[in-house]
């Protein structure tokens, strides 16, 4: 009877037991379950926060595009409303600064600006004008080098009105800028102690074409003209200020190019005008102011060479100053006058070790009257060497042989100068 | 000091020699257009590049197309059109060129 209990006892153990593990061992891979249902659903839950992120991120990426468009569509509206429009608007212009030192003077610096200033107004219309800003005398000097509009009237004809540079002279034309001037100074004729005027403030008709294979070029221009200075230290020569006019008489002129292949260019131009005051005691007198230009350049593989020149007649018919004795006349003397240059430039071709310098060498001649109050001839050698540091600068270095007839006194001079246009 | 006329007789002034001599020496080292006897035909017209270069060089160096906008090529160009009396039709070539160029 105990082991018959004690049989069902354990037995009993052994059921309990057994189904205890059954049940902890249910439980157990229900809890496997659990967490793998867990697990699963964790895994479902990121899933769906990432798909929500993509699109958000992409909502986001939309957003910061159409951000971008916008901001790109109001900075053109922006550069559109800040552009001239066709009134095309351009301040440019050159400088220059000088060191000369001539026999019997002291040595001098000088610097200078001159600003140019270009609207496009319309496709027709166009304005310019030169300021001249130079140091001079411990002040500064402002002048107006030029104010001109213009009207194109066709291809080959614009009108123009104002003051401009005198077509005549093809130096003062084209040619005398500081970063364009090869060497620091004008040449006496044309320039300087001119026997040309450097400007004229008047109507010009000018313009190009095509003569057969060729072109050309002409101006023509009417103006207020020079005025023939009547008494003074330098009675006979001609005033070219040309403002006002001073006899209710214009001066007519112009100049006409040809262009015998490309790279040549030769001119002439002619200019009469009456120089007289009126009511002045001097009788009446014309003045023709003629001009040969000759202008070649060719740039090729051995570098650029330039060969330049304008010679200037200047002939007033002769009158009778001071007629009644009352100064220094009555005095009269054949008043012609004529002077030019020649020019040569060399610079090797672009690349080369050298081909920042350029060599120059200049001739001039200014031939004045026997009888001119103070006038002597004079003829000058400049020889330059420049170093071009860009385009449109270069430090231009000179010696120049100064050849003055007697009694006057040579002054050769050094010249210095550093110009740049912008 | 004597006048033109007496001096050129006396004494012959080297200016007009020069003149004369860098003209023909221009001449001779010229590039010549056509030959004689060639065709009489029009040339074939330029391209902006062909008259910036053969215009623009006359006077100055040239100065890079980058160097300036569209607009401010606008307003030279037509500067230039008055300095150098050039025709329309090269002006806007030029200035189609330099302002594709920059």
């Amino acid at each position: 009877m105990m082991c018959s209990n004690l049989g069902r006892g354990v037995l009993s153990c052994v059921v309990l037991t057994s189904l205890s593990v059954a049940g902890i061992a249910q439980d157990q891979g229900g809890g496997k379950v659990d967490k793998l249902e867990k697990k699963v659903q964790s895994l479902e839950s990121k899933i769906k926060d990432l798909e929500d992120k993509q699109e958000t991120g992409q909502s986001e990426l939309d957003v910061s595009l159409d951000e971008i468009d916008e901001q790109l569509l109001n900075m053109s509206m922006d550069a559109s409303e800040a552009s001239p429009g066709k009134r095309n608007f351009l301040l440019t212009g050159y400088a220059r600064g000088n060191y000369t030192n001539a026999e019997g003077s002291p040595s001098n610096i000088g610097a200078d600006l001159f600003p140019i200033f270009l609207w496009n107004v319309s496709d027709r219309i166009f304005v310019e004008g030169e300021l001249e800003l130079e140091l001079e005398d411990g002040g500064t000097n402002a002048a107006l080098e030029y104010a001109q509009m213009s009207y194109v009237i066709d291809d080959n004809m614009t009108l123009s009105m104002g003051r401009f540079l005198n077509p005549s002279n093809y130096f003062a034309a084209n040619l005398h800028p500081a970063w364009i001037n090869k060497l620091p100074d004008k040449p006496l004729a044309v320039g300087s102690g001119r026997i040309q005027a450097f400007t004229q403030v008047g109507v010009l008709l000018h313009g190009g074409m095509e003569v057969g294979s060729s072109n050309a070029t002409y101006a023509i221009y009417a103006s207020n003209g020079p005025s023939l200075k009547e008494s003074g230290s330098s009675y006979g020569s001609l005033n070219d200020k040309n403002w006002p006019d001073s006899n209710n008489s214009k001066a007519i002129g112009g100049r006409f190019g040809y262009f015998p292949t490309s790279e040549l260019e030769v001119g002439y131009s002619i200019e009469v005008a009456q120089v007289t005051d009126e009511g002045s005691s001097v009788a009446d007198a014309d003045a023709t102011i003629q001009s040969l230009d000759f202008n070649y350049v060719s740039a090729g593989d051995g570098g650029t060479l330039e060969w330049r020149g304008q010679w200037v007649l200047s002939d007033v018919e002769d009158v009778v100053y001071d007629p009644s004795g009352s100064d220094f006349g009555p005095a009269s003397y054949d008043n012609e006058r004529s002077g030019g240059y020649v020019q040569a430039a060399y610079r090797p071709a672009d690349g080369s070790v050298l081909g920042a310098l350029e060599g120059v060498l200049r001739y001039e001649e200014l031939d004045l009257p026997t009888g001119a109050p103070g006038a002597l001839d004079r003829s000058r050698v400049t020889l330059g060497m420049n170093y071009w540091v860009g385009p449109s600068s270069v430090f231009k270095l000179a010696y120049q042989i100064d050849d003055k007839d007697s009694p006057g006194t040579n002054s050769d001079a050094v010249l210095l100068q550093w110009a740049t246009g912008f | 000091m004597k006048n033109t006329r007496s001096r050129l007789i006396s004494k012959l002034s080297p200016l007009p020699v020069l003149m004369l001599g860098g003209l023909l020496l221009a001449l001779g080292c010229a590039e010549t257009k056509g030959s004689v006897g060639s065709d009489s035909s029009a040339p074939p017209a330029k391209s902006g590049s062909e008259l910036w270069a053969q215009w623009c060089g006359r006077c100055h160096n040239f100065r890079s197309p980058s160097q300036f906008s569209d607009s401010e090529w606008g307003a030279i160009m037509f500067h230039m059109r008055v300095r150098a009396k050039l025709t329309g039709a090269d002006a806007d070539a030029i200035r189609e060129f330099l302002q594709a160029s920059n």
